[in-house]
């Protein structure tokens, strides 16, 4: 897979385009056809005044090159990617071609594909939540929680846990924190928790984050009586009291906001932000299980309520 | 051939159904609303007609320009949202203004972190989250006495007001604007949160939605019918406004 990448930006890179200001249209590009990147596309379209083009790559990565030659010679002002694809291509495209901004959004891993390296004409939405903004809508749910655990792997969450602990002390929360190095080790390590927490929150860490952990879990959770949140709307549905998501329509218009801001700067300051719109999920049939009251108030800022 | 007539009959007979049983289409949009959950919203809106016999199609929307969007695909509906939000070209009449706590208004703040210096002229040229105001800018320009204009700040549109709350406390943006229910509502749940922020201006007054037809004549007794209905919900136990959209009572325009 990387040599064929690497033989596709061979290819692109000695494509020569004219060194003008980039004053051309504004480009959405989607990796592909996936229903995930319409609610972003047409929320960040409805919020542009200048002229919009959409290209798809529709998931053919041999054919990129193509429909990115073709939009470098429409002079994009800004290209905004959806999908690891997209991102990944726009990135390539605009080799020294640095007045044409790209912003990328719904790129899960987007660390993995080294899209802010060497260039700076690149900023990107986070596929995750911050972790304040995780613990402060936890914050919401009850005034009792004091500490909460949190099983984590140092290779993936180094740097969530560093944002988490900030977070933590603005709400006066203490963190229960326990590394792990192998998916295995989680029972243990709940074990080892489980008993002094009054909260869990479920990382989407690749080394713990397997559906036979989560499983367990959910049902640790419930036997347990601890109020456990996670990241997904999918554990929530399982059984996982809360999840907070990112609301997919609201990074376009988060996307269309940061593209006014940087369109003439000749580099962005941020280059990767978190989005701020949530999408929360309670299951109300666990917080009866666990024998949590929730507030009306609480359940009226919630977008769903799963269960009966 | 029998093919052919069960599916002319099943088309006709839906074309009827639909006539017989979705008499009013109703579009909902109010960002400021203090329920997110707008499948409660419908359920309890839906039950609420139906327990009165009421043949209404409710419809609430998230964006205004899905919101906008429906109303140009079918303009043939009762419109509840905030007047400026309502169409102008080819609308309707506003019928019914909605009023609490004996206003038929609400009021906003500006929030910006409690450890920053920020005064409302120094936002320009900053980062905002808010709900929509729509696309009139006038709009937000004189809720503030045009002290801060929406063209000197970079805004992030939201749909809820915690997740502009969180932004600010989090440094995600310099400030932002929410209403001040919402404003209370963290601070019963959790006054921490509060703390991290602080209100540096107050709005002018906004309107809280109204209620406008843009049915065509033909259908005249059934929005008259609507609107005696909406007037009276007052009287009523189990009345989703005032339950999730904090709206006391509906008032006829004089």
């Amino acid at each position: 897979m990387k040599i064929v990448l690497l033989l596709l930006l061979l290819i692109l890179i000695p494509v020569s385009y004219p060194a003008v200001a980039a004053e051309g249209p504004v480009v959405i590009l989607l990796s592909d056809d996936s229903s995930a990147y319409h609610g972003p596309a047409n929320a960040f379209k409805s919020k542009q005044k200048v002229n919009t083009l959409e290209y798809n790559l529709k998931g053919d990565v041999e054919n990129a090159p193509a429909v990115l030659r073709e939009i470098m010679l429409t002079k994009p002002s800004l290209i905004f990617a959806l999908g690891a694809k997209a991102a990944f291509f726009s990135k390539i495209a605009t080799v020294g071609r640095l007045e044409t901004k790209v912003i990328f959004a719904m790129v899960i891993n987007w660390q993995r594909y080294n899209l802010l390296d060497g260039q700076k004409n690149i900023i990107g939405i986070s596929t995750d939540i911050a972790p304040g903004t995780q613990l402060f809508n936890l914050g919401l749910l009850s005034n009792n929680i004091k500490k909460i655990g949190v099983i984590y792997s140092d290779e993936y969450s180094h740097e969530v846990i560093i944002k988490a602990k900030q977070a933590a002390s603005l709400l006066g929360l203490e963190l229960v924190l326990l590394p792990i190095k192998q998916a295995n080790g989680f029972n243990q390590a709940w074990r080892k928790i489980s008993s002094s927490i009054d909260a869990y929150w479920v990382l989407r860490d690749p080394v713990l984050y397997t559906m036979e952990n989560m499983h367990w879990l959910i049902e640790r959770c419930l036997k347990e009586k601890v109020l456990c949140i996670g990241q997904s709307d999918n554990i929530t549905k399982l059984g996982i009291l809360l999840s907070i998501n990112p609301d997919a329509a609201n990074i376009g218009v988060q996307a269309a906001s940061i593209a006014k801001q940087i369109i003439n700067e000749p580099t962005p300051s941020t280059v990767i932000r978190d989005p701020i719109g949530t999408n929360i999920s309670i299951n109300i049939n666990t917080a009866k299980k666990i024998g949590l009251t929730l507030n009306p108030n609480v359940l009226s800022m919630v977008n769903e309520v799963i269960g009966d | 051939m029998a093919k052919r007539f069960i599916i002319t009959f099943v088309t006709v007979l839906l074309f009827y159904s639909n006539i017989a049983f979705a008499n009013l289409n109703v579009y909902f949009f109010y960002p400021d609303s203090p329920i997110s959950n707008l499948s409660q919203l419908k359920k309890e809106v839906d039950t609420l007609f139906l327990n009165a016999n009421f043949k209404i199609n409710f419809q609430p929307f998230i964006r205004l320009s899905d919101f906008k969007e429906q109303i140009k695909k079918q303009n043939n509906a009762i419109l509840l949202s905030p007047e400026w939000a309502m169409p102008t070209k080819g609308a309707g009449k506003i019928l019914l203004n909605g009023f609490a706590h004996g206003k038929p208004t609400y009021d906003k703040v500006l929030i910006i972190k409690s450890t920053s210096n920020l005064t409302i002229e120094q936002l320009k040229g900053k980062t905002h989250a808010m709900t929509s105001m729509g696309d009139d800018v006038n709009l937000f320009n004189a809720a503030f006495n045009n002290k801060l204009t929406l063209n000197e700040i970079n805004v992030i549109e939201v749909n809820k007001d915690v997740d502009a709350m969180f932004a600010v406390a989090l440094t995600q943006v310099d400030s932002a604007l929410v209403t001040e229910l919402s404003l209370e509502r963290v601070k019963n749940l959790n006054p921490r949160i509060i703390e991290l922020i602080k209100v540096i201006a107050k709005s002018r007054p906004l309107s809280l939605p109204s209620i406008m037809s843009s049915m065509e004549n033909g259908a005249k007794k059934e929005v008259k019918d609507f609107v005696e209905f909406m007037k009276n919900l007052k009287n009523r136990k189990q009345n989703p406004f005032l339950k999730l959209l904090k709206i006391d009572e509906w008032r006829e325009v004089k």
